[in-house]
């Protein structure tokens, strides 16, 4: 038996459905597709060190992904496309912050939630797991662009420009929050280093 | 990577006071140019604080890297593609266009469903669904090979792994080998609610079979599988208790029953 599949119901897969994302995202270019394809990951990575908590950075994700494919039009320089996806999630994760402060805190910050995996030892885990705490005492805007530096390795005039703050601003924060590290990890190794033994 | 600019074609200012945190960030993130950078580099053999102060931002960066780089070594995190909240429901059309926004190339957007001769269904739409998932996920993987290593993996025990993560339940490629055909890659699709398995084998002829499977029953259990044709594929699909099946090639029906059979054969039932 041959049946052929159509759904009659339906026009064909055109881009007419109203409302519909995918079919908006099906009028990217394949290159775009791509690319965007390509990005998730380092999205991902990124808001984990925004939000400190699995579950919350897939929703800004996820989020990010939805208003960025409904938000493509605005998008002229194709090259521009990696930036803009962060700044989409970066403006979220601003946001709901914002909408948060008032209320109960939006993102708990809870260390055994981000797995400190891929460390050999105990010890180095054991320091993993000190950063994630520390990076959750860092101020939102410092927690900001030093993750963004970290790990996207942009230069500052690029994380300038996704930040949306002037370059001055992105130094003098970094320079805020590696100090403020700096000065905490020291008392956190010394505080462990009492604790143990 | 388009942003990762090390060092930076850009180079900031000089800072005024080469020990300071700006310039031993500026300087630990590759952002002086080569001059200044030299100058805070002599400088350190001198000074102590700075030294200490360089070491410990290096320090930082790599703990902020091993705390959330195993974003990046994670399957791609299709799903999160998928749509939420206002758009739950679910046609085969959507499912189609994101299986192609997922792959990408134009593979993706050359799946001429319209094409296709206006039959009424027969099936459930549902079921229905699930195969021309699979038949569009076929169509899209038989000519565009190139994200294989991005989205899933041709390591039988990775692959396993992951798409046991994916899927929730534990899953163990089928072996074809007996057929000639070998596994050549696999990865995770949306499926409706759930995400669904692909594996894909190739024959040494460079004949492509994908086997798309479900973890969760979709249809009646008969015995017997169910045969469909899209366009020039040929879909043999049953279900079990646990999962759903389909086998997706342009192959003669006989020799693709033979093929089901051997995965029945290994599914334990």
């Amino acid at each position: 038996m041959h049946v052929h599949l159509i759904d009659t119901s339906c026009p064909p897969m055109s881009l007419r459905a109203p409302g519909a994302r995918i079919d908006r995202a099906l009028m990217m270019t394949p290159d775009r597709q791509r690319a965007i394809v390509e990005v998730m990951p380092h999205l991902r990575r990124y808001s984990r060190a925004l939000t400190l908590n699995l579950d919350a950075a897939d929703e800004l994700v996820q989020d990010c992904l939805e208003r960025a494919l409904n938000k493509i039009h605005l998008l002229k320089d194709e090259t521009r496309l990696r930036p803009w996806l962060f700044t989409v999630m970066l403006n979220i994760f601003r946001n709901q912050l914002r909408r948060s402060r008032n209320g109960p805190q939006l993102v708990a910050i809870d260390s055994e939630q981000i797995p400190a995996n891929s460390a050999p030892t105990v010890e180095q885990g054991a320091e993993v797991k000190l950063i994630l705490a520390l990076l959750g005492q860092l101020p939102e805007d410092q927690r900001e662009v030093l993750t963004l530096v970290a790990l996207e390795e942009v230069s500052y005039q690029q994380a300038a420009e996704i930040l949306e703050v002037p370059i001055g601003t992105v130094m003098s924060r970094l320079a805020r929050a590696r100090e403020r590290l700096r000065t905490m990890m020291d008392s956190g190794v010394q505080a462990k280093r009492h604790g143990n033994d | 990577m388009a942003m990762t600019n090390r060092p930076s074609h850009h180079p900031i200012a000089p800072p005024a006071d080469l020990a300071s945190p700006e310039a031993a960030g500026a300087y630990v993130d590759g952002q002086l140019d080569p001059a200044t950078a030299r100058a805070v580099e002599e400088r350190m053999a001198i000074d102590g604080e700075l030294r200490a102060r360089v070491e410990s931002y290096r320090r930082q960066k790599a703990e902020i890297r091993a705390l959330f780089d195993d974003a990046l070594r994670e399957p791609s995190p299709v799903h999160l593609l998928l749509p939420r909240r206002r758009e739950r429901q679910w046609t085969w059309r959507m499912a189609a266009a994101v299986a192609g926004l997922l792959i990408g190339g134009a593979a993706g957007a050359g799946i001429s469903w319209q094409m296709m001769q206006p039959e009424p269904p027969v099936l459930a739409a549902e079921t229905e669904g699930f195969v021309a998932r699979a038949a569009s996920a076929h169509a899209v993987n038989a000519t565009e090979a190139i994200f294989s290593g991005q989205l899933g993996s041709d390591d039988p025990q990775v692959l396993a792994g992951w798409l046991a993560q994916g899927l929730g339940v534990p899953v163990q490629p089928p072996s074809l080998e007996s057929a000639e055909f070998e596994l050549v890659g696999g990865r995770l699709l949306p499926d409706a609610a759930n995400a669904a398995a692909q594996f894909i084998y190739q024959r040494a002829d460079g004949t492509r079979l994908t086997l798309y499977v479900r973890a969760t029953r979709l249809g009646v259990v008969e015995p017997g599988f169910k045969w469909q044709s899209v366009e020039k594929l040929r879909v043999c699909f049953w279900f079990t208790d646990s999962a759903s099946f389909a086998m997706v090639a342009e192959m003669p029906q006989k020799e693709m029953k033979a093929l089901a059979q051997m995965v029945v054969g290994q599914d334990g039932g």
